[in-house]
């Protein structure tokens, strides 16, 4: 069994302005992911996941939100842990 | 590195004792006396390994790995985007220029790479193979990190 | 609490994605860690240490040290950009060689000129270095003593030197490193304006049509506003770039118009723009005859050389400023000798190329920005090139307003906020005031509560007096602080180092690290940088940026404005005023300078409890008083109402700097302009309220040759200069691995033609020999600059190759500032 690790992203997510809300509230319901700032359409997203293939999946997830117009990947650090 | 540890250690003792030859004091003269003219290192070859290095903390440009003898950068022609423009990198595998090269001034994204970002050498550069190279104490952030948490766990 | 190892990753991830964003970074990323005071990662903005561009940084410390810097998004002048400099600020402190404790000059225990240096106390320094200042003020006076200081000093302590000198010591001799980098700015600002510093402002780059680079490389010395221009050109097709230089740089891979010009001969070209406008009929005659007057300048004026140089028995009128008033046909008749044969001929440009960059000036619909810093400053006819730039742009009237902007760039980051601001200089006072003027000098005695004839009158040596005078051993104690002079200053052999060296000489110099000019000298105080201080600095459009200390410096060392404060408890007034002084003011008998200057009641009057709780203030700390606030508020009151107008010190701290003058709130950005500028009288449209009827003045001044040409044996040009990544003299730069892996070494650019009639090939180790001393170097016939036959350019930043060995100190007779791009040299193999 492979040593757990910690994996955390962070993106820039864009959106109409009058979807900031809504896409929040969305992104906010899926695991692993949370928002931590909302303003005129531009959001800052951070994913955290326990390996590199379920944060990919979680990327992926994010591109599906409905009313989401881009999905900027921007840091990505992992750390293996005991 | 010999001399730097020296002079270093003479500067540090406490001021009973220890001076320093008055010359020795100039590092980057090699303790040459002004009015010497000292015998010029040759030109270093630029390193080209194509090998990243590690960056001193995340928003630092990263070093060009690679020669750039003869690229072209200017109006007509930007030789570097030939191989690290998003539309290039799937042939080239070169690493893709960063996303921040994308927004302009305002902040918004734009399709191509902003003009402001278009003179890559004023942020990236090349390095030499050179020995002439001083000691810098700098500590990277995850080192200071690793120190922290080893102090708690000691307690 | 400590912060978890995932924690500090998150927090980084929401910092880097909310930078991208352009959006204020949340609070549970920037606070990542609670309740621990010394050891959180915060973020700070401070101005880069480096040029006089002035872009904001934030910093990021943690456990005390600096751990990482990126461009603050939020400031207008560079919006989230740095340059490499500026990218690797978070190192420059770190070198390994940082000095930690004071060094002096011993032998057998006691201080001796050709001793070894003996790490001592802080007191013994002060010690000694008070009983040199107390000899020579005995002996010979106040002219005995200087001061050499920076356009690198806070606004602070520039003030602290202006006092300590000028009303202290009652001594002149204070000069900062900006003579050699912007007086004849300022003198072409006196001469045109009546008052210093541009008119306009960056905002200026994204509003014009056409810029104009008159041998300024901004690629490499400006690279923030490089961007800036870089994407004005290429995001507007109609917007042209014209370079100007005497060699190929990395600012013609831009140019649209790219020209080659003989050294000196942009005195010519200037002229023949202006005969060109005139010709073509597109002088603003509205403008003209409302907002300017004419005058002819005195020509032949010297070359600022010792008396007895045969150049300066020869000039008919050195070192003259003078002029008399003409015609506006008059100036037409007087430019027009300068037609486009004439100056093709000349300078080396074709006529082609001259007519197009004339029509850039011409074209009444086409809005045109010039740029320049030490092509035209540092140059024998500085002063004069600056006015005849400012000519053009008066004949058409392309001033002042968004877009129309002779721009003087500045090349340090507070030559303008300290050393022309405060007047660091031998001849001035705060806010452009002059020690020759009577009225002026009352003004600064009232506010420093000072006796009538504190200041003296005369002005005092200018920077390459200072060297002279310490050669000839008229100076005999001199403090540098903050500056590398001795690698800086032309003529190292001649001048400079028998100066420092001459044994009735005592030299202290303050920096953060062991430069050559601490090799010179026979006290080494250690010096805190950047950071580890509270300070101000004032950029080239008028920005005033201040920021709060951060890290503590290493060792003992400490700011200059503490080392000046300090040293001013070690004199009485008693020791170092005249008894006719003392008599007109009794209660100043027996008090200290620092009881006089900096603790009077009104130089100290805001307390401790105004610093900021979330930061040091050593400074403030050990004096017991909030010395930055204190010395800024009375600094600024010289400027309040007197078109220098600076907002209270606080709101310097919460926002991204203000552009002077700063009326009830509202920064400057067009000055002398009605609408944009609170001084502009109403109703005046433009008011160039510098010189007392409110009009600018164009001056004819001709083309007279430089200094030192090639000649049979001297064959080549020698210009100096800088490149990207390092910032001037290398002492910090250099000590950053990165910076210093990307180019290690000084070597001279030049012609591959000029090389090879010499038998060199790139690669080989030459001698650079010019009448005055040798450099030895290696050649490089394919780097980024490219010169023309006959001229060779070699960068000033390597402490190994001191190309000053070489140079001339000859200067433009009125700013007195080195032209340190035009000497004759010759190249042999070594």
């Amino acid at each position: 069994m492979a040593a757990s690790e910690y994996h955390v992203a962070s993106y820039v997510v864009s959106c109409r302005a009058q979807d900031g809300t809504e896409v929040a509230a969305a992104i906010e319901a899926m695991p692993g992911l949370e928002v931590h700032v909302e303003e005129k359409g531009k959001l800052v997203v951070t994913a955290e996941a326990d390996d590199v293939r379920e944060l990919a999946d979680m990327t992926a997830k994010l591109e599906t939100v409905s009313a989401v117009v881009s999905v900027a990947p921007v840091y990505h650090e992992f750390t293996p842990e005991g | 590195m010999n001399r730097i540890t020296r002079l270093t250690a003479l500067l540090l003792l406490p001021a009973l004792f220890a001076a320093t030859f008055a010359d020795e004091i100039a590092t980057m003269r090699d303790g040459v006396k002004i009015v010497d003219t000292p015998k010029p290192a040759p030109i270093p070859r630029v390193v080209n390994e194509d090998i990243k290095t590690q960056r001193s903390y995340p928003m630092q440009p990263p070093l060009i790995p690679h020669d750039t003898r003869d690229y072209e950068l200017n109006l007509q022609v930007n030789r570097c985007m030939s191989c690290h423009a998003r539309r290039r990198t799937e042939e080239s595998q070169a690493p893709m220029i960063s996303v921040t090269h994308y927004m302009d001034r305002d902040g918004n994204f734009l399709a191509d790479v902003s003009p402001r970002r278009y003179f890559c050498d004023q942020c990236h550069v090349t390095q030499t193979v050179t020995r002439e190279v001083y000691e810098n104490e700098f500590v990277d952030m995850d080192e200071l990190l690793q120190r922290r948490t080893a102090e708690e766990t000691d307690d | 609490m400590t912060v978890s190892r995932r924690e500090f990753m998150k927090a980084n991830a929401i910092v880097a994605a909310a930078s991208v964003a352009g959006v204020s970074i949340p609070a549970e990323a920037s606070n990542v860690i609670t309740g621990e005071d010394l050891t959180r990662l915060s973020w700070n903005k401070a101005p880069c240490r480096f040029c006089g561009t002035g872009c904001s940084v934030n910093v990021a410390t943690l456990d005390g040290k600096v751990v990482a810097t990126h461009g603050d998004i939020q400031s207008p002048v560079n919006k989230g950009l740095n340059c490499v400099k500026g990218y690797f600020l978070s190192k420059i402190m770190y070198g390994k060689d940082r000095l930690k404790t004071p060094l002096l000059r011993k032998r057998d225990g006691k201080y001796h000129k050709e001793g070894d240096f003996t790490p001592v106390s802080w007191d013994e320094a002060f010690d000694v270095m008070a009983e040199k200042f107390k000899a020579a003020l005995k002996t010979k006076g106040p002219t005995s003593i200087g001061m050499f200081g920076s356009g690198q000093w806070t606004v602070l302590e520039g003030y602290a030197a202006v006092k300590l000198m000028k009303a202290g010591f009652r001594s002149n001799n204070l000069e900062p490193n900006a003579r050699h980098c912007m007086a004849s700015a300022v003198g072409g600002f006196m001469r045109t304006f009546g008052i210093d510093e541009p008119m306009g402002c960056y905002d200026d780059i994204e509003a014009t049509d056409a810029f104009v680079l008159w041998g300024s490389n901004m690629a490499e010395m400006h690279p923030i506003l490089w961007t800036r221009v870089t994407d004005r050109r290429l995001s507007a097709s109609h917007v042209k770039v014209a370079v100007l230089s005497t060699f190929r740089h990395r600012c013609y891979d831009l140019a649209d118009m790219d020209m080659i010009f003989t050294p000196q001969t942009d005195l010519a070209i200037l002229n023949f723009i202006a005969n060109y406008i005139i010709k073509t009929g597109r002088v603003n005659h509205d403008f003209v005859n409302k907002h300017t007057n004419f005058r002819r300048g005195d020509a032949d004026i010297g070359y600022g050389l010792r008396d007895e140089h045969p150049l300066q028995q020869a000039a008919a009128n050195p070192n003259s400023g003078g002029s008399k008033p003409m015609s506006f046909d008059e100036f037409a008749e007087f430019v027009s000798d300068y037609d486009e044969d004439y100056v093709s001929n000349l300078s080396g440009v074709s006529v082609d190329k001259l007519r197009s960059l004339a029509e850039l000036y011409a074209d009444p619909d086409r809005k045109v920005v010039s740029f320049w810093t030490m092509g035209v400053n540092q140059h024998t006819r500085g002063v004069w090139c600056n006015n005849l730039i400012y000519n053009i742009h008066l004949l058409t009237g392309k001033i002042a307003t968004p877009g129309n902007s002779p721009f003087s760039l500045t090349g340090q980051p507070s030559a303008c906020g300290t050393a022309r601001e405060v007047g660091t200089f031998s001849h001035r006072l705060p806010a452009d005031m002059v020690v020759a003027n009577e009225k002026h000098r009352k003004i600064a005695e009232k506010i420093w509560r000072l006796p009538d004839g504190t200041i003296v009158g005369k002005p005092g040596y200018h920077a390459v007096l200072h060297n002279r005078k310490l050669k000839d051993g008229e100076i005999n104690a001199y403090w540098v602080q903050c500056n590398n002079n001795m690698q800086a200053a032309a003529n190292i052999n001649e001048e400079a180092y028998p100066g420092y060296r001459n044994p009735d000489n005592f030299i202290v110099v303050s920096d953060p690290y062991p430069t050559v000019t601490a090799q010179a000298a026979d006290l080494v105080l250690p010096t805190a940088m950047w950071v580890e201080k509270e300070g101000v600095y004032g950029n080239a459009e008028r920005r005033t940026q201040s920021w709060y200390q951060m890290i503590e410096p290493p060792g003992e060392s400490r700011s200059d404005v503490w080392q000046l404060i300090e040293f001013s408890k070690r004199f009485t007034t008693d020791e170092v005023w005249p008894e006719e002084l003392l008599a007109k003011s009794p209660q100043h008998r027996g008090k200290t300078l620092y009881e006089v200057l900096f603790t009077n009641g009104h130089a100290n009057r805001y307390p401790l409890s105004d610093t900021s709780p979330d930061h040091s203030n050593n400074e403030s700390e050990y004096f017991g008083y909030y010395v930055q606030k204190s010395l800024f508020e009375e600094y600024a009151a010289f400027g309040r109402g007197q078109a220098h107008d600076l907002a209270p010190y606080d709101v310097y701290h919460q926002t991204r700097g203000l552009r002077w003058p700063v009326v009830d709130g509202k920064e400057t950005l067009w000055r002398f302009k009605e609408g944009s500028d609170p001084y502009a009288k109403p109703g005046s449209d433009w008011d160039f309220y510098g010189k007392p009827d409110g009009r600018a003045i164009i001056f004819a001044l001709p083309y007279e040759p430089a200094a030192e040409s090639p000649d049979e044996e001297y064959d080549l040009w020698l210009c100096t200069g800088r490149v990207l990544e390092h910032w001037h003299s290398g002492s910090m730069t250099r000590r950053v691995p990165e910076l210093q892996r990307a180019v290690p070494n000084a070597l001279v650019y030049m012609h591959p033609d000029d090389a090879r009639n010499r038998g060199l090939r790139r690669g080989d180790d030459v001698r650079i020999v010019s009448r005055r001393g040798e450099m030895r170097t290696r050649v490089e016939t394919r780097g980024r600059n490219r010169p023309p036959e006959g001229l060779v350019f070699v960068p000033w930043f390597d402490a190994s190759r001191l190309i000053n060995k070489v140079t001339l100190d000859a200067t433009d007779p009125l700013s007195k500032q080195t032209d340190y791009k035009k000497c004759a040299v010759k190249i042999e193999k070594a």
